[in-house]
């Protein structure tokens, strides 16, 4: 068992994740790879499933995880593409850190999503520039609408 | 070759460059310079990885480099190996003596073959093979009646690495070039010189002068935040934080945001900047109100940073002490480039507003693109309007002293005011104050104290023991414990006894007895491994003081591998 | 798996006449005998001395050397003139041409051949009577048992994952068995820095107690890349984080392809100068998406030769090993560190502990672990297990959890043979413990 796996069971099995996160793991004897499931209960995405992909590698914790988001979301901390801009996932990744840090640090930004340090730059803007135009596109968008001629996976809860 | 009659033009040293294309990672951030990009040859790809570290103007100078080792044994041919792959330009290696078994058996640089030829020509050929583009001689003299009848052979070389010599030899090549180095104009070569026996070995450097360009420093300059250029407090000043959207406002720069809060701190303390523990703190709380909201990256940075507004931007004490140097004091036309932009630069700092150049360099920092850039080009309009008053004076310098216009290259005057605090001049003894146990030696002698928890205190031991070991040698022509037989008791007490000579006859410590026990004990043999450590040590010296960058051993260093430690004294 | 190629090539050399004379002369090693035959003041106190000694270093010893690149072709060369006649030295890499600055046992003409097998053939040929056995290929392939027949370890490594992985193995295999425990020396350079370890698998501080002490590896915010890029890294970033997964979709970049680097350059150069940022080149590009660390000839010497010298003291005692951490800085003069690096209770690879758990043949893996809750030398609750084919059983996450929950019920030797080691994690545990199991 190498030190990654042995860090990766300890993480695993001592969240403690509020009822809005849920893990999944498509092949359970893989524990390096699996998807996380986010459904806010609170704030602007409220009503929404977010699922993340998190891919662990050898270097763990020297190396922070890679996560990505599997949809194509609104948001102004979320590229089109899935990258996500947290911190911790990137500059501030420390080895003392854990996968439960990361998952916290995920679900903030459907709460307090920050326009100013922006990866969607137009999401961001709208945010900035009139907060409740940004609140009907985030809306339209989760439904699979379009906002600026963008057009949004459908991410509500069945 | 140069030598004492060639003109002062030919032998003014001039070999200060700047870091035109510095690819150091870390401060390759800002270059003011447009760098012509391409894939990189063949040579460039060779090189990559220390490119890296000296760049190109540190490669130009190791490729000018001509390296003369002086015996030839396993740890001066591992020195020469660490320098010919780099590509210095040329190596000579000069020893009259014929291979033996002993010699490969020790150095990767023989074959079996090589038994019974000379050992020189074996090793420049197996070392030749290393980097085409070096260029290898072998010299079978004997060194000593070369010395006598060819100095200017000595003196043709950049350095001079001498590896295991007798101890006279040493000597005279010391003082030959310690001499040569001493008339007007004439070349300073450094001389290395190697000592091992068993787990121990010892680096020497004597050198008269050395300047160091580039001492790659960690630290940066103050950035001008205590005495903001007009423009750059101009800009601060301008800023109207109050109309700002978020965005803009957590993107400006934390040296604006200081700027601006030192400059307003400045119109309500009578032109004063926060002194006591009282006001810093009243300081940074001020700047903390100007937050927008709590997590603004900018502001966080500001206040980590805010230090520096009661940093004074002078010159760093290094480069003042080097600003009272007489030979900075008093130039002619005969001084280094280094001396003479240093004069230059005391006369810089004389005038108002008594400040050195700004640095066009700016370290990376929580903003926008435009905040970011427009910031950048503050700095860099300001060093350019520096460098041309520079100019000015050093070419009034250089007409006082009777030299033309450029003596000093462009790209060299550029380096150093861009980078006035990473410069360092070396003084250097002569090796035989040591080795005779006078100058600097002779205070660490009477201060001696052992602590088993200082390993300095170990190997100045081991030096004296090695001191004492040379003096032996001086008188039996062989090393202590060199004879292949397992009890040297008889050498080891002998050489305690010259050790305690050196005490003026008295007891010694314990750690004494035991030094010259473990140097015995090796016999002057080389192990492939000491030979192999002391070899990389002296090519990184030799490399620094070939490249002019980052700064050398000055002057002495004991490798104790027995207890795998090191310490080093400036004798 | 890499297979051992070569094997004792030293019977292929042309001999002439004169190897076979310089082979007879025990003479030669005057030198190096001196400290074997001759005791030190430091000496410790196993020091036999003499033909025992030399007998163990020339004779009996074994060494696995674990990279030929910078620091593998200096301890090679050292630990063939030391008197080491039976290395092996194992790397999956092949020569590149910016290795020759500092790679000495490699040409022009080697260029893309494999690393360990042009060094081994060169170092036999320069050193007769050496015998080196190469393996082109990944540390990684080879079983524990391959691991066994060293007497040292020396690491000229690069990568700290091939670092953990050795690292893990070793102090895993002295853990099951003390017999097994073998020293592993490590190296390490960037630049004029580096440092040198002793590591004594278990007694020692081990690799991973310290990989706090690493910095992890440079990264920017990727809005900066994607937004408010400043550097020229930034526009460097953005091309290869962002802009090739986006235009070459599944090629996956290879950074040692030129075409590739050529592309983040010209991409990388194009954004810098929209955004008015100076200082994007070629080489700044291939060092940022390579993660290059500056190398020279010099600072790999120093550090291989301690650790060679390391090697040579713990094989003959001529003196003590060092304990247990070099730190060797020559930006400026020439300084040493020499310190012990302490140990970390908490270290997941060498902080757990180990211990054998009785179990009745007909005990389910439910009752097993009841067994080992109501241990009062543990003191966990609410433990995890893993094998080696992944969870045994896991509480939670409940993916997990319901995956492994049906290996509750099964019979535990049908899950476990004997000897077969689990990973116990507890939320009152610090790390782990490794259990084998005793059936009674």
């Amino acid at each position: 068992m190498t030190a990654a796996q042995l860090r990766v069971q300890k993480d695993l099995t001592e969240l403690e994740l509020p009822s809005t996160m849920t893990t999944n793991f498509p092949d359970p004897t893989d524990v390096l790879n699996f998807t996380l499931t986010i459904t806010p209960d609170e704030g602007i995405y409220k009503g929404g499933v977010f699922r993340f992909t998190f891919n662990i590698s050898g270097g763990y914790p020297h190396e922070p995880p890679k996560v990505r988001c599997t949809q194509k979301i609104y948001h102004p901390n979320l590229d089109l593409e899935g990258n996500v801009c947290l911190n911790i996932l990137r500059e501030d990744w420390k080895p003392v850190l854990n996968l439960s840090s990361v998952m916290i640090g995920i679900q903030y930004l459907f709460l307090e999503p920050n326009p100013d340090d922006p990866l969607n730059k137009e999401a961001a803007e709208d945010l900035r520039r009139n907060r409740e135009g940004f609140i009907q596109n985030v809306k339209s968008s989760m439904r699979g609408g379009t906002v600026k001629g963008e057009t949004f996976d459908r991410v509500l809860k069945a | 070759m140069p030598s004492s009659d060639s003109s002062e033009e030919a032998s003014r040293p001039t070999k200060i460059t700047k870091m035109d294309d510095s690819l150091d990672i870390t401060s390759a951030t800002t270059g003011t310079t447009e760098i012509p990009s391409y894939r990189p040859d063949a040579k460039t790809r060779r090189y990559d990885r220390q490119l890296r570290l000296w760049a190109s103007a540190g490669q130009r100078s190791l490729e000018s480099a001509r390296v003369l080792l002086v015996g030839c044994d396993a740890t001066g041919c591992q020195a020469l190996k660490n320098l010919v792959l780099p590509g210095i330009s040329h190596f000579t290696i000069l020893s009259p003596n014929l291979t033996t078994s002993q010699d490969v058996a020790t150095n990767f640089f023989l074959h079996p073959d090589s038994v019974g030829l000379p050992i020189a020509e074996q090793s420049v050929k197996y070392l030749k093979e290393l980097n085409p583009a070096v260029e290898g001689f072998a010299k079978t003299e004997d060194p000593s009646s070369l010395l006598v009848t060819d100095r200017d052979f000595f003196t043709s070389f950049t350095l001079i690495i001498a590896s295991n010599i007798q101890p006279s030899l040493e000597l005279q090549l010391a003082d030959l070039l310690w001499q040569t180095s001493a008339s007007v104009g004439g070349p300073d070569i450094p001389l290395i010189a190697i000592r091992n026996s068993g787990f121990v070995g010892r680096v020497e450097i004597q050198l008269r002068e050395h300047s160091v360009v580039d001492t790659h420093p960690d630290t940066t300059h103050t950035l001008r935040l205590d005495a903001p250029f007009a423009a750059l407090e101009q800009h601060a000043r301008s800023l109207d934080l109050a109309t700002m959207d978020s965005m803009e406002h957590s993107h400006i720069p934390w040296v604006v945001l200081l700027v601006r809060a030192a400059s307003i701190w400045r119109e309500s303390h009578n032109g004063r900047l926060p002194e006591s523990s009282e006001e810093k703190a009243e300081f940074k709380e001020t700047l903390k109100k100007d937050k927008v909201k709590g997590d603004e990256e900018n502001y966080e940075e500001a206040l980590a940073q805010a230090y520096r507004v009661w940093g004074k931007s002078e010159l760093p004490w290094e480069i003042q002490q080097l600003l009272n140097d007489d030979s900075v004091k008093n130039i002619s036309a005969n001084s280094k480039n280094l001396h003479i932009l240093l004069h230059t630069l005391t006369q810089y700092v004389s005038a108002a507003p008594h400040l050195p150049p700004t640095s066009p360099s700016l370290p990376d920092m929580h903003s926008s693109t435009t905040s970011y850039v427009h910031l950048q080009n503050l700095y860099k309009n300001e060093y350019q309007s520096d460098l041309k008053r520079f100019k000015v004076l050093l070419s009034e310098t250089l007409q006082k002293v009777g030299l033309e216009e450029g003596t000093v290259p462009d790209e060299e005057i550029e380096g150093f005011v861009k980078n006035v605090g990473g410069v360092g001049i070396i003084k250097g003894t002569p090796l035989i104050d040591s080795k005779m146990g006078q100058g600097l030696i002779v205070e660490a002698i009477t201060n001696y104290q052992y602590d088993e928890y200082d390993g300095s205190s170990t190997c100045f031991a081991m030096h004296l023991a090695f001191l004492a070991a040379e003096r032996f040698y001086a008188s039996h022509k062989r090393w202590p414990g060199a004879k292949a037989m397992v009890n040297v008791a008889e050498d080891t007490s002998e050489v305690e006894e010259i050790l305690k000579g050196v005490f003026g006859g008295k007891e010694v410590e314990d750690i004494f007895i035991e030094c010259v026990a473990e140097v015995t004990r090796g016999g002057f043999g080389t192990l492939p491994t000491t030979a192999a450590f002391l070899g990389g040590v002296v090519a990184q010296e030799a490399i620094k003081l070939v490249t002019n960058q980052y700064s050398p051993l000055d002057n002495t260093v004991i490798v104790d591998l027995i207890k795998s430690q090191s310490a080093k004294f400036k004798f | 798996m890499a297979a051992a190629v070569l094997n004792g090539v030293t019977n292929g050399i042309a001999s002439s006449s004169k190897i076979d004379s310089y082979l007879a002369d025990e003479s030669r090693f005057a030198s190096i005998d001196k400290v074997l035959d001759r005791r030190g003041p430091w000496t410790v106190e196993e020091f036999v001395g003499g033909e025992g000694t030399k007998d163990f270093l020339r004779k009996q010893s074994k060494v696995l050397v674990i990279g030929a690149g910078g620091l593998g072709c200096e301890i090679l060369q050292n630990l063939a003139l030391t008197g080491f006649n039976d290395i092996h030295v194992i790397d999956m890499d092949t020569i590149d041409i910016s290795n020759l600055n500092r790679q000495f046992l490699f040409r022009e003409s080697d260029v893309g051949k494999s690393k360990a097998i042009v060094a081994a053939e060169f170092v036999m040929n320069r050193v007769p009577g050496v015998k080196v056995t190469p393996y082109h290929g990944k540390i990684q392939d080879h079983p524990t048992t391959f691991y066994q027949q060293f007497n040292i370890v020396v690491a000229g490594l690069d990568s700290i994952s091939a670092r953990r992985w050795i690292n893990a193995t070793l102090v895993q295999m002295a853990e099951e068995d003390e017999e097994q425990l073998k020293p592993l020396i490590d190296g390490g350079t960037e630049g004029f820095k580096g440092q040198a370890r002793v590591i004594l698998p278990t007694v020692t501080s081990c690799y991973e107690c310290s990989i706090d002490m690493l910095t992890p590896p440079t990264a920017f915010p990727i809005c900066t890349i994607a937004n408010t890029p400043r550097l020229p890294e930034h526009c460097i970033e953005w091309a290869s984080v962002l802009e090739w997964p986006k235009v070459h979709k599944e090629k996956k970049l290879d950074t040692d392809d030129p075409d590739h680097i050529e592309w983040l350059y010209q991409q990388a150069s194009a954004r810098a100068a929209q955004f008015k940022i100076e200082g994007v080149t070629w080489a700044l590009t291939q060092g940022v998406v390579k993660n290059i660390i500056p190398a020279i000839a010099s600072t790999n010497a120093i550090i291989a030769a301690s650790c060679c010298n390391e090697a040579l003291k713990i094989a003959t005692a001529a003196a003590p090993y060092l304990n247990n951490y070099m730190m060797y800085v020559g930006n400026e003069s020439v300084y040493t560190y020499t310190f012990e690096h302490e140990k970390r209770p908490e270290c997941p690879v060498c902080g757990g502990e180990s211990l054998i758990a009785e179990a009745k043949r007909d005990w389910t893996l439910e009752r097993f672990i009841e067994s080992l809750i109501n241990r009062q030398d543990l003191q966990i609750s609410k433990p995890s297990l893993s094998y080696s084919r992944g969870a045994l059983f896991w509480p939670s996450p409940p993916d997990v959890y319901t995956a492994t929950r049906p290996n509750l019920e099964k019979p535990l030797v049908d899950l476990l043979g004997e000897d077969e080691g689990i990973v116990v994690t507890d939320p009152a545990l610090p790390v782990s413990v490794n259990i084998s199991i005793k059936y009674v």
